[in-house]
């Protein structure tokens, strides 16, 4: 253990050499003696200044229509929008539904049908560099149109979605205010894509029918739809919780109080920075390097195995043709050096995505297989470490956590103090029309 | 107790800070049994195992942003000034975790013993070592090496 104390106070090392002032110096210069829990030592309030205030959402320059409110209301209709599923009953809320965390609190998915995987949360994706759990997409938009496409998820293609909003008065209008004129579609298959390795599917079969004019105008629909779903979905932001008001009293006002957090919840943040190490990779004010981890999960039952994330998340994206470099990027230039060094090591196997705890007690089940139902059985898999990945190397950092009860009880409670104040109700509906009314 | 360490760390680290400033970076032992910090040279110069070169880095950006790529411009010299005919390759890892980087790192040679490394990316928090071997038609390699605490 002198080994990992030392990693954790080299900080101090730099610290100490830059003689800086913090206006929390004066925490502990009352003359009152504080109690252990209300302590914060330098090194966690440095910890800490990185960890708060939670900065506006990271711009994306990919998305010329990220900020455009005609976009992000008509993505906000689609969202919500069953048309878009072949069976007419399912939309990109039966997964990520607002009263669930914008999760489902299913272990899995449930489109069309079955998904191999757990529904992520939507909350501050906005600032993720990768999306889904394998981080096969580097853009929200990307991301936002390839459950469209998926044959469990809901199952139609982007011809057929082209289609729907043409022949759909208040949908053709929406989008024409929002993008301009939609193309001709009157040449176009009812149906078409292009399905991966399946050149003789009868989507891949129209799709190659038309012509690369048409294709292309095709994708410039697809991916618009995709962007006006990113608009909106960089309003789900969880923000001003119980845990940033502590933040706020600690740093700005140099007072550590249990006014906002319970004393557990405080011993948590300590543990969470300290002797627990999750700040290593949920770090920053979103609680996450937004990147991926090998964590060691084991299999279960409802899994079909054979999931290797990260390492095949990263060939599929470099086959896409919706990355942020590419054709249908409103700024390709933006993600060339982010896509340039991607490594396909084995390092990658059996990565998934560390995601955001931001109002994580909202979302249960957790993981990328919802593994765990509880948070509780979650911080104790870190403590524990008790199961070996199906595949990949299990990040070794973890073998040094252990927890006793008490503490896994203060970091849950830590966790909960992350719930951030709820969204404007306007936000969790279908609006009645598409129309946007400045 | 942990509370004496980290002043007797605070203390070191100055002394540390104090040392680099006069340009004398080589292989210094903050103690502990540590081994993945107790060899740590936390400074941006560094000579290699067999005192044949010498290499200073800048970040950039500086400071180095968690989980964004970072490029380092690298110079090596050797007793005759700017080693130009130096070949270098440069990697990452967390010594403690016993893990290297998200990314693979390109060098680009931009002639009179000047390089920039492209594509590195801290993805944890903590100590990170950069790894850097040095070699040229007449001499073997050599290593040395840099240590970094990510990110402020």
């Amino acid at each position: 253990m002198v080994r990992c104390d030392l990693l954790r106070l080299t900080p101090l090392l730099l610290l100490g050499c830059t003689s800086k002032s913090s206006p929390t110096d004066g925490v502990n210069d009352t003359g009152v003696p504080p109690s252990a829990t209300m302590d914060f030592s330098a090194t966690e309030i440095q910890m800490l200044r990185t960890m708060w205030p939670l900065p506006d959402v990271t711009p994306d320059p990919t998305n010329m229509y990220a900020e455009d409110p005609w976009a992000v209301h008509l993505g906000q209709y689609l969202f919500f929008d069953e048309g878009l599923s072949s069976s007419g009953d399912v939309s990109c809320a039966t997964c990520h539904d607002p009263s669930q965390g914008w999760s489902d609190g299913l272990k899995l998915g449930e489109g069309v049908s079955q998904v191999h995987r757990h529904s992520m949360p939507l909350f501050n994706t906005a600032n993720n560099r990768w999306f889904f759990w394998d981080g096969r997409c580097d853009t929200q938009w990307c991301q936002a149109i390839q459950p469209i496409e998926d044959v469990a998820e809901m199952d139609s293609n982007r011809l057929r979605m082209a289609h729907y909003l043409a022949n759909d008065e208040s949908l053709s209008r929406a989008y024409r205010e929002t993008f301009g004129s939609l193309p001709d579609m009157s040449s176009w298959p009812t149906d078409g894509r292009p399905v991966l390795n399946d050149p003789d599917h009868p989507d891949t079969v129209a799709w190659m029918s038309m012509t690369p004019e048409a294709q292309h105008e095709a994708n410039i629909v697809f991916t618009n739809v995709g962007k006006a779903m990113a608009a909106f979905q960089r309003k789900i932001v969880s923000r001003d919780s119980a845990y940033d008001r502590f933040a706020e009293a600690l740093l700005v006002e140099g007072k550590a109080t249990d006014d906002h957090m319970s004393e557990s919840a405080i011993r948590g943040l300590k543990l969470f920075i300290g002797e627990a190490k999750c700040h290593f990779c949920h770090a920053g004010p979103s609680f996450t390097n937004r990147e991926f981890a090998n964590i060691g999960l084991g299999e279960r039952d409802w899994l079909s195995g054979g999931d290797q994330g990260r390492l095949t998340g990263i060939i599929r994206l470099l086959e896409d043709p919706f990355r942020g470099d590419g054709l249908y990027s409103d700024a390709a230039e933006s993600s060339i050096e982010k896509l340039a060094h991607l490594s396909t090591s084995g390092e990658q196997q059996g990565q998934f995505k560390v995601p955001s705890l931001r109002s994580v007690a909202l979302t249960a089940p957790f993981m990328h297989g919802g593994h765990f139902d509880t948070l509780e059985q979650v911080v104790r898999h870190y403590g524990e470490v008790n199961e070996y990945p199906e595949f990949g190397h299990r990040e070794d950092l973890l073998l040094d956590v252990s927890l006793d009860d008490q503490q896994v009880e203060d970091v849950v409670t830590f966790l909960e103090a992350l719930t951030g104040a709820p969204l404007a109700a306007s936000l969790e509906s279908q609006p009645e029309s598409p129309l946007f009314t400045p | 107790m942990n509370k004496l360490f980290a002043l007797f760390l605070l203390v070191l680290g100055c002394s540390e800070k104090e040392s680099s400033d006069t340009g004398d970076h080589h292989h210094h032992h903050h103690g502990g049994d540590d081994t993945a910090i107790e060899d740590g040279n936390f400074t941006t110069e560094a000579t290699t195992e067999g005192s044949t070169w010498t290499l200073q880095y800048a970040s950039d950006p500086d400071p180095i942003v968690l989980s964004e790529n970072f490029a380092l411009n690298l110079n090596v010299s050797n007793a005759e000034g700017p080693a130009s005919d130096a070949a270098l390759t440069f990697d990452a890892t967390m010594p403690a975790h016993e893990h290297g980087m998200n990314t693979e790192a390109s060098v680009t040679s931009n002639g009179n013993g000047s390089f920039t490394v492209t594509g590195m990316q801290f993805h944890m928090t903590g100590h990170w070592r950069l790894h850097a071997n040095v070699s040229s038609d007449g001499q073997a390699e050599e290593y040395a090496w840099f240590d970094v605490i990510c990110c402020d």
